[in-house]
């Protein structure tokens, strides 16, 4: 009979230390997203303004970096986005500066979650700094964020 | 036996239902606690970087002081509108501050990230050899950059 017992009682250690272990990792994860969820909050409250910015590069395809097309998706996920790059944040008057082959065509007032949102999503790779060329109707944007 | 913890599984023993209890209890508070300390240590963590080292790299400022006509010489004049200040909230802020400055010499230094800096240098050319000098409202302004 004791003989019998061991082999379901090590089974239900196991299952223990598997469950306290998993149990482990989604406390971290989540104590690492209510560290997030607290940033953005201090942030929020400390009078900073962030900001959306988009960089055209010349009409040629670049040479180094991704290449991600925007779609309609992109511009319903992100307004800003869609204002700056065809609405009303389009600033033609502060494209006499610069160099000849990239100018700033406009920023947007965005929210720091916002903010952290399109960097996650258009931002440089975390490994490489390189960021992405996003492409519409031919031109090629690079975004970038604020966060003051 | 209670089917969770180890002690009942090896001992084959029937678990007393207030140790049961107060098993489900550590577990919870151990769950908690380790939410909390998680985002302490990273709110904590990066709290501190923010502080020494600013949020986009080093801290630069922005240095905005007015001149006046005789000093424009064979300078280039960007002339800003109130959709720029409004894109471009450093400089709204470095312009305002600058106009009320009661000294004879009216100048200001507003703090700005890198990023910060890069759109303002590509869209009114503020950290370059010969920065232009910008004009809001029938004042100009003579612009530079300090870097700690």
């Amino acid at each position: 009979m004791e003989e019998g017992k061991k082999p379901g009682n090590r089974l239900r250690t196991a299952g223990f230390v598997v469950a306290c272990v998993l149990a482990g990792i989604v406390a971290v994860a989540l104590g690492l997203m209510l560290a997030d969820a607290l940033l953005i909050y201090a942030m929020e409250g400390s009078g900073g303004q962030p900001m959306l910015y988009v960089m055209e590069g010349a009409d040629v395809q670049p040479e180094w970096g991704m290449v991600v097309p925007l779609t309609e998706q992109d511009f319903a996920d992100h307004p800003a986005l869609d204002a700056v790059i065809r609405g009303e944040e389009r600033n033609p008057s502060a494209w006499e500066w610069g160099s000849g082959d990239r100018r700033f065509i406009g920023g947007a007032n965005v929210s720091y979650a916002e903010s952290r949102a399109l960097q996650d999503a258009y931002g440089p790779d975390r490994e490489t700094w390189v960021y992405p060329h996003l492409e519409y109707e031919g031109a090629y944007y690079l975004v970038v964020t604020t966060w003051p | 036996m209670c089917g969770i913890c180890p002690v009942c599984a090896e001992t084959g023993e029937n678990c007393m239902e207030p140790d049961k209890k107060r098993l489900i209890i550590i577990g919870i508070i151990a769950f908690i606690g380790i939410i909390v300390l998680v985002a302490a240590v990273v709110f904590g963590f990066t709290t501190i970087v923010t502080l020494v080292t600013g949020v986009d790299g080093l801290p630069q400022e922005l240095d905005v002081r007015v001149v006046g006509e005789e000093d424009l010489q064979n300078a280039s004049v960007i002339h800003l509108t109130d959709r720029d200040l409004q894109q471009h909230p450093v400089l709204a802020t470095a312009i305002r501050k600058a106009g009320s400055d009661s000294n004879v010499l009216k100048y200001a230094t507003v703090p700005m990230t890198g990023a910060e800096c890069l759109v303002l240098t590509e869209s009114f050319g503020v950290y370059t050899r010969n920065a232009p000098i910008l004009e809001y409202d029938g004042v100009y302004y003579a612009t530079r950059v300090l870097l700690h």
